[in-house]
């Protein structure tokens, strides 16, 4: 019974220490982004030598969003000589293949691809999508996105840096006014991108490559291997592979994007899981590469590993909650005798607990947003939200580690009305 | 696209403060750390005051000597915290049973007929909460390790940590942004004050709950009404200022740098 007592105190106090760990990084991130000279992306390089560009936009069943993100993308500033568009129709059911080819015929630019063999997801799509396509960079987006007239030039102008293998621009809801869920998106993508990503853009560690509003170099893919369908976040594989090989992610904050955000709670359900599924995936398997890699220095291997076991935490809190429930309940609330350690726990409970919302509300001043900032108090019962389904995709990864089963593909459901698309 | 956001221009993007690190800190000096300080040295102070007043609200409900004040020890060389001593009520066999049913039927209400909201996991995992509460007084009641008066001198320790903290770090979140002295000043004290009322309220409950009706909800207590509540309106004030703040500097292109 001691024992167990022990080992209930433990994991208290490793709860505890690994919280105050995540809010120091977001002290940090913050601080940086509010106080310190932003680290500028290269949007405003002239160059008339541009890279030839694929642009790829898998889709499947996207009736609904798929004229949207082609006409955005045909409006685009970039050489036409040096643009193609490849759509690629994924086991789509509905008008997808219909709408793809309509838009092939009236311009020579886009190159679908049907697929209705092999694999099914985006991984499988990408991989296919690579020995189409002939540009020397690869930019990636979803079919819901609404990318800008110069988005293809911006993004894709970080390539000029010899070091660089992924760029990553800066994803913004366009259906925010929609619900109470878009707007709470719409802060959580504010702070995730205008401090956590530029932050970490400043201060040379590692920013992440997100899967779409980004690209990376056609060659570098092919030559470390493809996409890995097994792999549910291909993006995050990306970027672990690509650091851990010594190349570099460029966080592009100017270069922005419309998405559609899920405007009800079952598709957000289902998409959070699917992220903590394949983030986990990665993080049981570059764990050990990024402590192990030469290439990274200390900073970057903290910034790394604190990264891959975002998806974690929730996990870890959850089981917490548990422990502490037990530790109630035998009477051992006193972890460590002292008032030191009382004083420790309430920094955590209120610097700890503060610094997300600390993130996010920086975020929206600097953003200038005003309105949204009150929903931030919400955003505390959404965390119980995210810990249940992370949990949820936590244990699934843990099963496909054992099992090496194939995961499954779920799209994110759509909800845009009209088809068209203009920013 | 009638929904179509104007874009963030391009002077957004980058731009950052262009205070003076000193002025964040002599305003953190003046206006956040001064409650902190007191709240430090004059807990033994506060802790009294709140069990005189919770003791004064209470009094009409208890018989003469049952609400009584009594001592804790917490940091040797400043003094003890007050707390009101009371009789906890022990559940019947009855009411175990009543509540645990109760629980399972509303956690079975909840996972199959309520669809998945953040509310609604926020009330699954409190739900479980009691379940473990109750089945702990179903089956193992005599183990139950607490009394009323010890989670009465439990619960102000905690909510002196808060108190300790809670003026530095909204002190220090708010001295960041590029705002007058007095409005930190404001926004600190106002949260203060706050806190000490909720604080005295949410006592009386608690003692009022524990001693009246039942120590089975104390788990209940502990785990939802917790610092989770108090954290809340520490947020929400946060965020009030934040909105004044960007409402006050919009035209203002001198508190930033690109």
């Amino acid at each position: 019974m001691v024992g167990i007592i022990w080992i209930l105190k433990l994991y208290f106090i490793f709860t505890v220490v690994v919280m105050v760990i995540y809010g120091i990084r977001h002290y940090i991130f913050t601080y940086n982004r509010l106080y310190y000279p932003q680290r500028k992306y290269c949007q405003d390089i002239l160059d008339t030598d541009v890279f030839s560009v694929s642009v790829v936009i898998p889709m499947h069943n996207e009736e609904a969003v798929a004229e949207g993100v082609l006409q955005a993308l045909l409006r685009s500033d970039y050489p036409k000589d040096k643009l193609e568009i490849i759509p690629i129709n994924d086991f789509s059911e509905d008008k997808t293949q219909e709408i793809l080819d309509k838009y092939a015929q009236t311009d020579k630019r886009v190159h679908p691809l049907h697929r209705f063999e092999g694999d099914r997801g985006k991984p499988a799509a990408l991989n296919e999508a690579m020995k189409l396509a002939k540009g020397e960079i690869i930019i990636v987006f979803d079919a819901d996105y609404i990318p800008a007239r110069d988005l293809v030039r911006k993004l894709s102008i970080g390539f000029l840096d010899p070091q660089v293998g992924a760029v990553m621009g800066r994803v913004v809801p366009v259906n925010t006014s929609k619900n109470i869920l878009t707007r709470l998106l719409d802060l959580e993508r504010s702070g995730g991108y205008q401090v956590d990503q530029q932050a970490r853009y400043n201060m040379d560690l590692l920013p992440q490559y997100g899967g779409t509003v980004g690209g990376f170099r056609k060659a570098l893919l092919m030559d470390t291997g493809s996409f890995n369908i097994r792999v549910l976040a291909e993006d995050t594989e990306l970027t672990y592979r690509l650091f851990c090989r010594g190349w570099k992610v460029s966080y592009a904050n100017s270069a922005e994007c419309y998405e559609e955000a899920p405007e009800s709670w079952e598709v957000r359900a289902r998409q959070i899981q699917r992220w903590s599924r394949g983030h986990n995936q990665c993080m049981w398997r570059y764990f050990v590469p990024v402590l192990k890699s030469t290439y990274l220095n200390f900073w970057e291997k903290l910034d790394g590993m604190l990264l891959l076991c975002i998806y974690m935490m929730p996990v870890i809190l959850l089981l917490g909650l548990i422990d502490s429930l037990l530790l109630f309940f035998m009477d051992e609330m006193h972890i460590i005798a002292g008032w030191l350690f009382l004083i420790f726990l309430g920094a955590y409970n209120t610097f700890g607990n503060f610094a997300p919302f600390f993130e996010i509300g920086t975020a929206c001043f600097l953003d200038g947003a005003r309105q949204r900032v009150f929903l931030l108090p919400y955003i505390a019962f959404n965390f119980y939200f995210y810990m249940w389904f992370i949990t949820k995709g936590f244990f699934q990864s843990i099963l496909d580690l054992i099992t090496h089963r194939k995961a499954t593909w779920q799209k994110t459901a759509r909800f845009r009305q009209e088809k068209g698309g203009t920013v | 696209m009638t929904e179509m956001k104007q874009s963030i221009t391009y002077a957004r993007t980058y731009r950052y403060l262009a205070q003076s690190k000193w002025r964040v800190f002599l305003t953190i000096l003046v206006a956040a750390l001064p409650l902190s300080v007191f709240t430090f040295f004059c807990y033994p102070q506060i802790t009294a005051a709140i069990t005189e007043v919770t003791k004064y609200i209470l009094q009409g409900y208890y018989a003469s000597g049952e609400l009584l004040a009594n001592h804790s020890n917490l940091i040797d060389m400043i003094g003890d915290i007050t707390y009101l001593s009371v009789p906890g009520r022990y559940p019947t066999v009855l009411f175990n049973w009543f509540n645990l049913l109760f629980t399972l039927i509303a956690l079975v209400v909840l996972t199959a007929f309520v669809k998945v909201r953040p509310w609604s996991i926020f009330a699954t995992v409190m739900l479980f909460v009691h379940l473990f509460s109750s089945l702990f007084f179903v089956f193992v009641p005599w183990l139950f390790p607490y009394t009323a008066s010890e989670y009465s001198g439990l619960y102000l320790k905690q909510q002196m940590l808060m108190l300790f903290f809670t003026p530095f770090i909204l002190g220090t979140s708010i001295a960041i942004l590029p705002c007058n002295i007095f409005l930190v000043l404001g926004a600190v004290v106002g949260c203060y004050l706050y806190f000490l009322v909720f604080s005295v309220l949410r006592y009386v409950i608690f003692v009022y709950v524990l001693s009246k009706i039942s120590i089975l909800y104390m788990a209940s207590l502990f785990f939802t009404f917790g610092p989770f509540i108090d954290f809340l309106y520490i947020v929400a004030i946060y965020s009030l200022v934040v909105n004044k703040v960007s409402k006050g500097i919009k035209r203002i292109e001198a508190v930033w740098k690109w």
